[in-house]
């Protein structure tokens, strides 16, 4: 997105909101650039994307071929858990573009959700109870709509005599002094989340007229390609690319002398990620380990001694300057051209 | 048993208690009346570490140098660029944190330091960021009887901050190799240059009444909350000067003395630095079935003055994104506004990633798994230097202050 572009973009976008959400739940200080509301009222992420079990039963089994046309009991993985370390119930937080409708494809998650979250003891493999709360996180332009059909779809639940989780919705907006986390229900959430964004809070403050975005922990996400703008999912990839380079670099600086540095896709694109890498899906994580050592091979063409095998690139440094011509080389990078992030080389793979 | 040449070279001795001997005689020679040849200097190091690599210490130098073992933690450093001659012990009581002795001169001794780090991914100086030495400083007033003489060094040189009338070629310099062009001795600074604003404050005072007055001086005069140089007396006589980049000079009459404070101040920062790497290190690890955690806390550093868009233009271009810069950083850059900036940077030293942003009024840090915190001390020291000598500092929700007075009482 550049400057100036459409923030009410940037609300809607998953990235952006997996990245708020993050933030709101990192250790900071209170008076900073970033606040972090819901730490401050004790929540903690406990994981991204993990397991939550749906409850095998026959008045489960029957609810979900009423409402969904099968009793499919397969796990849901919600964006995020947090736990509180002062209140017993959990968040389950879904992230969502947009609002949608109670009759879309969207619904089976969300069903299963409502259903799954009531007792996630199963999911942590606890003995006893442990209650959640099923949050959806979207836009705050799409709140009420988000609303609603949560509600239907808990009280179509209901009516296969299945209770429901309690659910509710935080929106994302933008306001004068920045990005705010608010609910148009407040009464809906745990008391701490509610006493977090109630009144509505500020988690990104806006400095001047710069572009909201914080440092993203996750800059890119593979496989909503499809529903997300398509120049937040371009700069994400540069900002992926240069994370790679950067680590790139690094192995190269920290050579010693002389030796083949084996630069590795998988390895670069594992640091370049803290390691969520390995959380990809396999066809994701061979296309891009590739594409990268496309891009560095690119990058050091005008170097001689290299050799790519597959996945791999060997950079053999004999000497200081063969290491100095080779970071160069990789300083010259432009992370921001179009030719030089990562689905250039993707592309150019699949060219060939 | 040989003695020192006017170089300062140590004799070739084979046990810890000859070296001790033969130290504590240069300490007080001087005490009882005999001319000191060469003092001894002190380099605090640190060896970086990586997710992949842990090096052995008798790798980490250049290939003139060798390390004789003398005991479990004593070394022998001789330099086939000085003729095989010893140029000083390292002894390595923490393998990360080895210490080198040298009697060389003054000049002599920093230039080998020099040729040692300053192009070594591997090894870094200790960075006596002005936290670390204000805690020194506290140590300092609880432990030392009040009348005893202290001296204390701050330094501040507005290097970034930019000024209508520059010249335009002007960043040439600010490299860090060269010299400061506006220095009273420097007749050849280049016509054209603008004062900036600089300070370098040096006390020296009894303890009691600097207790009483620095904190006021503090609150008049902003440069003086970047201290770089820390005495600390010894226990009878002199003292030991601390500098912020890991450099300590034995003042004392006792080598043994002089080995005792630099410990203490070795433990502080190895306990500051272990507690800063476990809060700090943002990973990733399993939960539950396809699940993960992502855990760690970025650093935040406030500005107490919004910096001007030319000065954090300055700042972006010269610090940021010059491999010869001082604060030796790079990477690839993604304006985020007219003042913000995100960073996908590498340590130009030992070439380790991070994500940094920066803005006019604040920096936020990211460490991956794996890097050396002495990046953080290292970047605060450099940003009370020559960008803000009153930044807060925060790692993750504890203020880098009481990270390390915390560190203090376990040292």
């Amino acid at each position: 997105m550049s400057i100036g572009q459409d923030e009410a973009t940037l609300l809607s976008d998953q990235v952006f909101q997996l990245n708020v959400f993050l933030w709101a739940v990192e250790a900071l200080p209170r008076d900073g650039p970033i606040r972090p509301v819901l730490r401050e009222k004790g929540y903690r992420l406990l994981a991204i994307e993990r397991k939550v079990l749906v409850p095998v039963s026959h008045a489960v089994g029957n609810a979900l071929q009423q409402l969904l046309g099968s009793p499919d009991a397969s796990a849901c993985r919600p964006d995020l858990w947090l736990n509180n370390l002062e209140h017993p119930v959990h968040l389950i937080v879904e992230l969502k573009g947009r609002s949608f409708s109670p009759k879309s494809t969207t619904r089976r998650q969300a069903i299963k959700l409502i259903i799954s979250t009531l007792d996630l003891a199963p999911s942590l493999g606890e003995g006893v109870p442990r209650r959640g709360h099923l949050v959806y996180g979207t836009a705050s332009t799409h709140v009420d709509g988000m609303a609603m059909t949560l509600k239907q779809l808990a009280d179509a639940v209901m009516r296969q005599s299945v209770s429901p989780a309690p659910v509710a919705v935080i929106g994302l907006s933008l306001e004068e002094d920045g990005v705010t986390l608010s609910s148009p229900t407040p009464s809906d959430l745990p008391d701490p989340a509610a006493e977090a964004i109630d009144p509505p809070a500020i988690v990104l403050r806006r400095t001047s007229d710069n572009d909201l975005r914080p440092l993203y922990l996750i800059p890119w996400i593979p496989g909503i390609e499809e529903s997300q703008d398509s120049n937040l999912n371009k700069e994400g990839l540069h900002e992926l690319t240069a994370r790679v380079l950067s680590h790139t670099q690094g192995y190269i600086g920290r050579a010693t002398i002389s030796t083949d540095v084996v630069l590795d896709g998988d390895a670069l694109l594992r640091d370049a990620t803290f390691g969520i890498f390995d959380k990809w899906k396999d066809d994701n994580r061979h296309q891009f380990s590739s594409a990268v050592i496309t891009i560095v091979a690119d990058a050091l063409s005008p170097y001689q001694k290299t050799l790519r095998k597959k996945k791999r690139l060997s950079v053999k440094l004999d000497s200081e300057a063969d290491r100095q011509e080779v970071i160069q080389l990789l300083k010259r990078v432009d992370h921001l051209d179009p030719g030089s992030i990562l689905p250039y080389g993707q592309l150019q793979l699949f060219d060939n | 048993m040989s003695n020192s040449d006017s170089i300062g070279h140590l004799p070739r001795l084979h046990s810890r208690e000859d070296y001790v001997d033969y130290l504590e005689g240069l300490a007080t020679s001087e005490a009882e009346g005999r001319p000191k040849r060469t003092r001894i200097k002190t380099y605090m190091l640190e060896t970086a570490r990586s997710n992949q690599v842990d090096p052995e210490l008798d790798n980490l130098f250049p290939h003139s140098v060798s390390l004789h073992r003398i005991d479990d933690t004593l070394y022998r450093v001789q330099d086939a660029t000085h003729g095989h001659e010893v140029v000083g012990l390292i002894e390595s009581l923490d393998v990360r944190y080895p210490v080198f002795y040298t009697t060389l001169l003054s000049e002599t001794s920093k230039q080998w330091i020099r040729g040692a780090v300053d192009h070594n991914p591997w090894l870094d100086r200790l960075w006596l960021s002005s936290p670390i030495l204000f805690q020194l400083w506290q140590e300092v007033l609880h432990t030392t009887p009040s009348h005893r003489y202290v001296r204390l060094v701050f330094e501040h040189e507005a290097r970034y901050e930019a000024a209508l009338d520059f010249e335009a070629n002007d960043e040439d310099i600010y490299d860090e190799d060269n010299t400061d062009p506006t220095s009273d001795e420097n007749e050849d600074a280049p016509i054209g240059y603008v004062d900036r604003r600089r300070s370098n404050v040096k006390l020296t005072e009894r303890i009691s009444r600097l207790n009483t007055k620095l904190e006021p001086l503090m609150e008049l005069y902003d440069p003086l909350h970047s201290l770089v140089q820390l005495q600390i007396p010894g226990r009878d006589r002199g003292g030991h000067h601390f500098y912020y980049d890991g450099r300590a000079t034995d003042w004392s009459d006792s080598f043994l003395g002089h080995r005792d404070t630099v410990n203490r101040v070795v433990r502080l920062y190895q306990k500051v630095t272990a507690r800063a790497e476990d809060r700090l290190w943002v990973r990733t690890d399993p939960v539950g079935e396809d699940g993960f955690s992502l855990t760690g806390a970025p650093v935040t550093i406030l500005f107490s003055e919004t910096l001007s868009k030319a000065t954090f233009d300055r700042f972006v271009n010269l610090g940021l994104q010059r491999q010869r810069s001082l604060f030796r950083i790079g990477g690839y850059v993604t304006r985020r506004g007219p003042t913000k900036v995100h960073l996908a940077a590498i340590d130009h030293h030992l070439w380790q990633p991070f994500l940094l942003e920066a803005t006019n009024e604040h920096l936020i840090v990211v460490l991956p798994r794996g890097t050396c915190g002495n990046t953080i001390h290292r970047l605060v020291t450099n940003v009370q230097r020559y960008l803000d000598p009153n930044v807060t500092v925060w790692l993750g929700d504890e203020t880098y202050e009481t990270a390390v007075g915390e560190s203090m009482k376990s040292a």
